[in-house]
């Protein structure tokens, strides 16, 4: 596995926590239901997706000792 | 003309067989021109069964138009026309006829009206499809078709017998809702599957779909998926088997796609990701559902036709399709990158993006259904499609880091086909009305946008990209390949055989360590067993009569080699002629005299 | 009539007049043998094309009338396969002239002579209505196609040895249960017979004679197990004799089997002893078993059909013996299909034979490539012997299956469907080697053959479709009417 280089392009972090920001402040103003009990408060859809994304990247990790091979594997 | 001369399957095939006697331009013009057409036709089609003919005794409707099919025939057409306008200059023949036969087969399986033409078309498009993988003609390309088409010809023979069994059984060869779970719907549901990529069958698009050319894989990603999908919306809604079912799919697209490094790979994956959205809305039976997963297989053939393409660009221009590989692309092909990430946050579902109503439609139609944990899986599911097609192939394609790679920007006739796609993407997005009126099934007016569901999406999609970003040093990829289902069948298989072979004595361990296809599996078994089983029936008679050992050795050499030659000595089979008639008059003797 | 006579006679005739032309030192004898087969063709649409209008006739050869003289039965049933079997014959041999004239420069007459007679045999024994005439072309066939597999090499030799004692046994039970029938009716004529038995089905004689003649023509068609004569005289025959043994021998002994059934066997005998077609049903599933498994086998590609033939022999005969309509429409449907597919398939791999010199597979490799026309070839009759719609491979498979069903039988079931798959292997682990190209080694012969060779094997090709789509019609014009007296 090789390192790759350095990255050209730097996240743009104050574009995004901006974005971040302004969906926040849009819920103020249209409050979502919630369907079933647990979903109902502010910010869910945050929450789900930053525990969803860190979750799954952490068991892709996982996973992926687990089921990852080379990729001459199957010509061996 | 009658109404059955406008099914627009029927210009596809003429297209098809045409294929073979045109070249060059003059040719992708006509099959433009055909396929337009062909949309024409499908859009203006008047509601009824047209075409029927009888065969094999029962009368088969080859053109039924209602709803469900009209939908699906609509955009089954209009991207048969953005593809071909994408492959236009680009191919020796070798795609554009099979990718026509293809085409036309699913509109004959969409516009089928019995369960007999459904099987034909099955087939068809099983068969052209191999052929359209196989034009790329590299040698993982080919080891790919075979697999391929041997899952998709088993898939059609369990499809087969179910449709046998239940015409036998119903004496009816309608093709309509299936309610009763009798073993011949349950066969016909797993022929279907196959073909839906269900898991654990689904290895076959992973395997399969990436090695085809940069239109094949255009073409591939539309049909084959989504006719299993209309059969599934078709003749089995309300199936509850089919709920974990797309829930499965779902997540085995986004956690196969965490560890992938190549970018059609993820493509690949995500089909899965989203035929699971459409299977699991299609268990779940409501109208609401139902409709859900309609007008989600017509935005998504949309948006995954436009990210297809966007990466058959990439591959066409720099020949690389790894992300290691890739990167930094942005400044060198600016519009397929515009036209790629509209793509991506359509696949996001995006407010403005098509699939944002269809998507939402599902989620709430899990949500009116009260089961907590399918919705769950499809939010979970909408968030983490960052970590795959939505984020992560643009940005290691486009951005991240400089591949050093220094490639044009695509032809024209690909970003005209992009643009298209784009265009009616955000179109529909935006004024989604004519998907909404393509519904089939009746249900209350429905209000797609509101700003509670918009807002939610936002919010989702906002801190999805954060979380790309936070994580991404755990995101990058390496070049691996994951283990998939079917392993079973490539190196399992390998070690059954190997268990076998050791109890068995057998010299095939050399044979089975060598090649990785199932046919050389079978082989290496086959290979031998007939003559251990000479040998041994030899070396048995022997004993039976109480030969000495060198002449039984002798003898079960003496049957291996004559097994070898196919030879099977004279003597034996005049003794089995004389047993045989002295069977035969056995029996017949047995009769009652008079 | 004598549009049926002369099916039969013309490539009789033909048969001597190349004998003639070798003593003479010409060179003619292809034209001849195409000539005679072109004519026999003709004369044989003729006939099923009078009898599709007319209705099934009786033809009386030397006007003697029946039952003392030697009647023809014309129903579509037979004219079709008469037909397919000239038609077959004429494609199979157009292109051979320069194969045969390489091969064997002095014998060249002897084998137009000889593969005349064979096709001449195959289609009396089709139109034929007496029992004993049916012998007499037999043997004609069966003596005429040992010489023409033994015309290979030493192992043909050998081969044909095999089959020629094998066949002789089964001939010589075949004679043996007619010698029984006519002791105990007095006639040899079909229909005669037929009127007779039912009178005295179940004296033993006559169960005996009936077994016999089902042994012996058991043993000709190859069911298992007496099916060890085919794959050496089939695998080891010379291309062009086995692209005309190989199609036309087995379906013709079906064809046999079935009109004895429908018009010979009295529905009481097979009543009395149901034993019977269930041993049969059993034999032909492990044929179509045994035929799946050897055909993996091997590594050489004419050796592999034989082996797909061996099973498609368990498909007719299962079809046959288990006993409702849709079972044996599939098995009439088969006799066609199979013919035209085999036929297909064997013409292409002759083709490859005569560029690459043999079939083994590691001599295959790129031949899509190289020989594009004639993979399409084998191409189409691969998917018509897997059972892909529209080929006629499905429609008679499909009506073997839903017999299967309705019998109840579904070991049967299970062993076609098996057998479909195994098929699906086969194929296209051949096709997985001629996709490879990297095959550039010196002394190849590039390039595919001749259009002499070509375009006859586009015709079969191309009727394979066609023959499936005219499915329809040929169940309603063929197998109802022959089936309407059972009813």
């Amino acid at each position: 596995m090789e390192k790759p280089p350095a990255p050209l392009s730097r996240p743009p972090w104050r574009t995004l926590l901006g974005i971040c920001a302004l969906s926040l402040g849009l819920e103020v103003l249209a409050p979502a239901h919630g369907h079933f009990g647990f979903d109902g408060f502010f910010g869910f859809n945050a929450v789900l997706a930053l525990a969803s994304c860190a979750g799954l990247a952490v068991l892709g990790r996982l996973l992926g000792r687990l089921v990852k091979r080379p990729e001459d594997y199957y010509d061996r | 003309m009658t109404v059955s001369a406008q099914a627009p399957q029927l210009l596809l095939l003429l297209g098809g067989l045409a294929t073979p006697f045109i070249a060059g331009r003059p040719r992708d013009v006509l099959l433009l021109l055909l396929a337009g057409l062909a949309l024409l036709g499908a859009l203006t089609l008047p509601e009824g069964g047209f075409g029927r003919i009888v065969l094999l005794g029962h009368e088969l409707t080859l053109l039924r138009v209602d709803g469900l099919s009209r939908i699906f025939g609509i955009i089954f057409t209009l991207n048969a026309c953005a593809a071909l306008l994408y492959a236009f200059g680009q191919d020796d023949g070798r795609q554009s006829g099979p990718a026509m036969f293809y085409v036309a087969a699913a509109l004959g399986a969409v516009f089928a009206g019995d369960l007999i033409t459904l099987y034909v078309c099955w087939e068809v498009m099983a068969v052209a499809s191999t052929f359209l993988i196989l034009a790329r003609r590299t040698d993982t390309a080919q080891k790919a078709a075979m697999r391929y088409v041997l899952i998709h010809l088993l898939g059609g023979l369990v499809l087969l017998l179910g449709v046998a069994l239940h015409i036998r059984a119903t004496g009816s060869v309608a093709f309509t809702a299936l309610a009763e779970r009798t073993p011949a719907a349950w066969l016909m549901l797993a022929g279907v599957l196959i073909n839906a990529a269900a898991v654990p069958l689904s290895s076959w698009l992973s395997d399969a779909y990436p090695e085809a050319t940069a239109a094949g894989g255009v073409f591939l990603s539309a049909y084959t998926t989504k006719t299993a999908v209309y059969a599934l919306l078709r003749a089995f809604p309300g199936w509850e088997v089919l709920v974990p079912l797309g829930a499965a799919m779902v997540l085995y697209g986004v956690v196969y796609a965490l560890f992938e490094n190549d970018m059609r790979r993820i493509l690949a994956y995500s089909i899965i990701n989203q035929v699971g959205f459409m299977v699991l809305a299609v268990g779940l039976g409501t109208a609401a559902a139902l409709n859900g997963a309609a007008a989600h297989a017509f935005c998504h053939i949309l948006y995954k036709s436009l990210l297809w393409m966007s990466a058959g660009a990439v591959l066409t221009m720099t020949g690389k399709s790894r992300f290691t590989e890739l990167g930094g692309l942005w400044r060198r092909m600016p519009w397929t990158m515009a036209l790629g990430v509209v793509g991506a946050l359509a696949f996001m579902g995006a407010p403005g993006t098509a699939a944002f109503v269809s998507k939402s439609l599902i989620i709430q139609a899990a949500a009116d259904a009260h089961l907590a944990w399918a919705w769950l899986v499809l939010e979970v599911s909408s968030a983490a499609v960052f970590l795959q097609a939505g984020m992560k192939y643009p940005y290691f394609v486009f951005f991240d880091r400089d591949s050093g790679l220094t490639p044009r920007e695509a032809g024209r006739p690909m970003l005209l086909a992009m643009g298209l796609l784009a265009a009616l993407c955000i179109g529909l997005g935006l004024a989604p009305g004519p998907v909404l009126s393509l519904m089939p099934f009746p249900m209350e007016p429905h209000a797609p946008f509101s700003a509670s569901k918009i807002v939610g999406q936002t919010q989702l999609l906002a801190f999805g990209g954060l979380a790309f970003f936070l994580l991404l040093p755990l995101l990058r990829a390496a070049r691996t390949v994951s283990l998939e289902p079917d392993w079973f069948y490539r190196k399992g298989a390998a070690l059954l055989l190997r268990l076998l072979d050791a109890g068995l004595n057998g010299l095939n361990a050399a044979c089975a360590r060598r090649a990785a296809a199932v046919l050389e599996r079978l082989a290496a078994l086959f290979a031998d067993l007939p003559e251990r089983l000479a040998a041994s029936g030899a070396r048995l008679a022997g004993r039976l009569a109480g030969r000495p050992r060198e002449t039984r050795e002798a003898d079960a050499d003496l049957a291996r080699r004559s097994l070898a030659a196919s030879a099977v000595p004279v003597g034996v089979s005049l003794l089995l002629i004389i047993f045989g008639l002295a069977a035969l008059l056995a029996v017949v003797s047995a009769m009652p005299q008079r | 009539m004598h549009a049926a006579l002369v099916a039969v006679i013309a490539p009789l005739f033909g048969a001597f007049f190349c004998v003639f032309s070798g003593w003479a030192g010409g060179k003619r004898e292809h034209w001849i043998a195409l000539t005679a087969l072109a004519l026999s063709a003709t004369a044989a649409l003729d006939a099923l094309l009078r009898v599709l209008k007319g209705g099934p006739q009786t033809y009386l050869l030397g006007n003697w009338p029946a039952p003392f003289g030697i009647a023809y039965t014309l129903d579509p049933l037979a004219c079709a396969l008469v037909f397919l079997i000239a038609a077959g014959a004429l494609l199979n041999l157009w292109g051979a002239r320069r194969e045969i004239a390489h091969r064997y420069p002095e014998k060249d007459h002897t084998f137009y002579a000889l593969y005349l007679l064979a096709a001449a045999g195959h289609m009396g024994m089709v139109v034929t209505g007496d029992v004993f005439n049916f012998y007499v072309l037999i043997e004609i066939t069966a003596l005429s196609c040992y010489a023409l597999i033994s015309m290979g090499s030493e192992r043909s030799e050998l081969a044909s040895l095999n089959y020629l004692l094998l066949g002789a046994a089964g001939a010589s039970l075949y004679l043996l249960g007619v010698g029984f029938l006519y002791i105990k009716t007095g006639t040899l004529n079909l229909p005669d017979m037929a009127a007779i038995l039912p009178a005295m089905a179940t004296a033993p004689a006559v169960g005996a004679a009936l077994a016999l003649i089902l042994l012996g023509v058991a043993v000709k068609m190859g069911l298992f197990p007496f099916h060890g004569w085919l794959p050496g005289a089939y695998g080891e025959a010379p291309a062009v004799a086995a692209g005309l043994v190989a199609p036309m021998t087995t379906k013709v002994m079906a064809y046999v089997l079935v009109r004895f059934q429908v018009s010979l066997f009295p529905p009481e005998f097979l009543r009395a002893a149901p034993a019977l077609p269930q041993i049969m049903v059993w034999l032909s599933v492990a044929a179509i078993l045994l035929g799946a498994v050897m055909a993996l086998y091997q590594k050489n590609l004419r050796r592999m059909l034989c082996f797909i033939v061996l099973a498609e022999v368990g498909y007719m005969a299962g079809g046959l013996f288990l006993g409702n309509r849709d079972a044996l429409t599939g098995t009439v449907l088969h006799i066609y299909a199979d013919l035209a597919m085999t036929l297909c398939v064997f013409m292409a791999a002759a083709n490859i034979e005569r560029r690459r010199g043999s079939l083994a597979f590691e001599k295959l490799r790129g031949l899509f490539g190289t020989m594009p026309w004639t993979m399409a070839g084998l191409t189409a009759g691969a998917l018509s012997m897997i059972g892909v719609p529209p080929f006629c491979g499905f429609f008679s498979k499909w009506y073997l299956i839903k017999g299967g069903m309705a019998a109840g039988h579904w070991p049967f079931v299970a062993a076609l469907v098996l057998s479909s798959l195994v098929n699906v292997l086969l194929f296209f682990r051949v096709f997985e080697i001629a996709f490879f190209e990297k095959d550039e080694r010196p002394g190849l012969v590039a390039g595919d053959v001749s259009a002499a060779r070509l375009v006859p094997l586009a015709a079969v090709a191309l009727s394979l479709p066609l023959l499936g789509l005219a499915t329809g019609q040929i169940v309603e014009r063929v197998v109802v009417p022959l089936l309407a007296p059972l009813t």
